[in-house]
């Protein structure tokens, strides 16, 4: 198991093919903490999500690197399959995108449509594929319609049949080089975009437009869903709890050993209280949704709750950039 | 937060979270899942509501059999559209009965493997019985009751599904 699929599986590819590397470095070099706060034409509600866009993680690894990857989309479900066979039959564990609603594995009230999840197939045997997925504790089995499905829905980022594995993987790499171009990389995101809904402004929005949410709503039990779902979204949907808080607070605590630098550490720890309070977030925004009527003041109160959040990551992150 | 405050007794699902340990190390902690084992009564409860209401309302005929599993799974109209390939207008006409009975036989398959549901649950109910408690059961969520249980399996034609319906005797 791992505390995000994307991560976890690109993580489980690189030790597999002899790269000693735990996931926080992988996630902290590719730069994937984030905050964006939107809300896209093709939802109904809008929503916030903590990290960098979908395949980024494996993108920016392998661009910071040099560790190559084959990464291929296809058009034709039957060549997807039988590329996955043929690797898959040389012994080749391979990264698939998958949408979560089709891996059975899974109990029904878990899978919801999201089209973002990456696991690794490592086997077949007749119609039945093995697979490491990272939200699931034990090796899973699929049968192959079910992950030609899950290859192939559409929506919004449809996998497409996107695979991905690595090729000519180094035993080292230049660790400390690579987490001060992830860090520098991290910083920017939060601090220097200028775009009024990413990065530590995105968090003000999210601050601002949520006491906005019961327009989207439909009825009183539906926006207290949602509001739940502020819960699932930090602690729960892969993040390793707070949000990615606290994966990035392992990367800084590992930064520090590399680069020798006993400030990262404190900085980590700094980390460490910042995720402890988007978990109170989650926990308030859990009880606010159990109760009863979710009233503007309730939601003022969360927004109050975010906004703070805002600041300490702007403190944060100033100090950070500062720091490399 | 520390490893000792966030370990929840949940095995139905397990997550990864980070903590800082007993030794200072932030590091993975495998646990249950807080919201599964806190709320998943709200979930079943919030669910069975959304699940009653739409079939009370598909039965009444105010909506099509597109309109209940879109709005069961969640999906919006853009994103069902493009998970079927067809236009939001085409979408749009085929959630009321009116239109839903100008859906073509290859629409239903595309609604159907984008939902992922067997062509013939468009057409029926498919209800199990739990604690005298009617609750309606789709293809892929298998109802485990004490005396009954419903599997659905595809055939070599894409359209026809056998639903077997039989006696739990373990």
């Amino acid at each position: 198991m791992a505390a995000h699929c994307e991560s976890g599986a690109v993580t489980a590819q690189l030790n597999f093919h002899g790269l000693k590397i735990t996931e926080p470095l992988v996630f902290g070099i590719s730069s994937g903490l984030f905050f964006a706060y939107m809300k896209p034409p093709m939802m109904d509600f809008p929503m916030f999500v903590t990290r960098s866009m979908p395949g980024q993680i494996f993108g920016k690894f392998s661009k910071r690197t040099g560790v190559k990857f084959i990464r291929k989309t296809y058009k034709d479900p039957k060549e997807a399959e039988n590329d996955l066979n043929a690797l898959l039959d040389k012994n080749i564990p391979v990264s698939v995108q998958t949408d979560l609603f089709f891996m059975d594995y899974f109990p029904a009230w878990f899978r919801v449509h999201v089209n973002m999840h990456y696991v690794n197939i490592i086997g077949r045997e007749g119609n039945k594929y093995f697979v490491s997925d990272s939200y699931y504790p034990e090796i899973a089995e699929i049968e192959r319609d079910a992950l030609m499905k899950a290859r192939f829905a559409g929506g919004t980022m449809a996998p497409k049949g996107l695979m991905f594995y690595p090729v000519n993987v180094p035993e080292k790499i230049d660790m400390g080089n690579l987490i001060i171009k992830g860090i520098k990389a991290t910083t920017f995101d939060m601090l220097k975009i200028p775009l009024p809904f990413l990065g530590v402004k995105g968090i003000r929005r999210f601050a601002d437009k949520i006491v906005e949410w019961p327009r989207y709503a439909k009825d009183n039990e539906q926006l207290a869903d949602k509001v739940l779902r502020i819960f699932i979204l930090l602690e729960e949907q892969g993040t390793g709890g707070g949000g990615f808080r606290f994966v990035y607070a392992s990367f800084l605590q590992e930064s520090a050993k590399v680069l020798n630098n006993p400030r990262l550490n404190e900085l980590s720890k700094e980390m460490l209280g910042i995720g402890d309070k988007w978990r109170e977030l989650a926990l308030a925004a859990s009880k606010v949704s159990r109760s009863g009527e979710i009233t503007r003041e309730k939601l003022i109160g969360l927004g109050t709750l975010i906004r703070e959040k805002a600041d300490l990551e702007e403190v944060f992150f100033t100090r950070l950039r500062k720091e490399i | 937060m520390k490893e000792q405050d966030l370990k929840v007794d949940f095995k139905e699902q397990q997550i990864i979270l980070y903590a800082e340990k007993e030794d200072g190390s932030v590091s993975p902690v495998q646990t249950g899942s807080y919201i599964s084992k806190n709320f998943i009564g709200d979930f079943y409860d919030y669910t069975a509501k959304i699940n009653y209401e739409m079939t009370e309302k598909l039965k009444s005929g105010e909506i099509s059999p597109i309109c209940f599993f879109m709005t069961i799974e969640e999906l919006t109209v853009a994103e069902l559209a493009s998970r079927a390939g067809l236009s939001k207008l085409k979408v749009r006409k085929h959630l009321n009965l009116k239109g839903f009975r100008k859906a073509s036989v290859s629409d239903l398959v595309k609604y159907a493997d984008s939902f992922n549901i067997p062509v013939a649950n468009f057409f029926q109910l498919i209800k199990t019985r739990e604690d005298k408690k009617w609750d309606p059961g789709y293809r892929n969520d298998l109802e485990k009751t004490e005396s009954v249980m419903i599997s659905q399996t595809n055939t070599n034609n894409p359209l026809i599904v056998e639903t077997k319906i039989f006696h739990n005797t373990k």
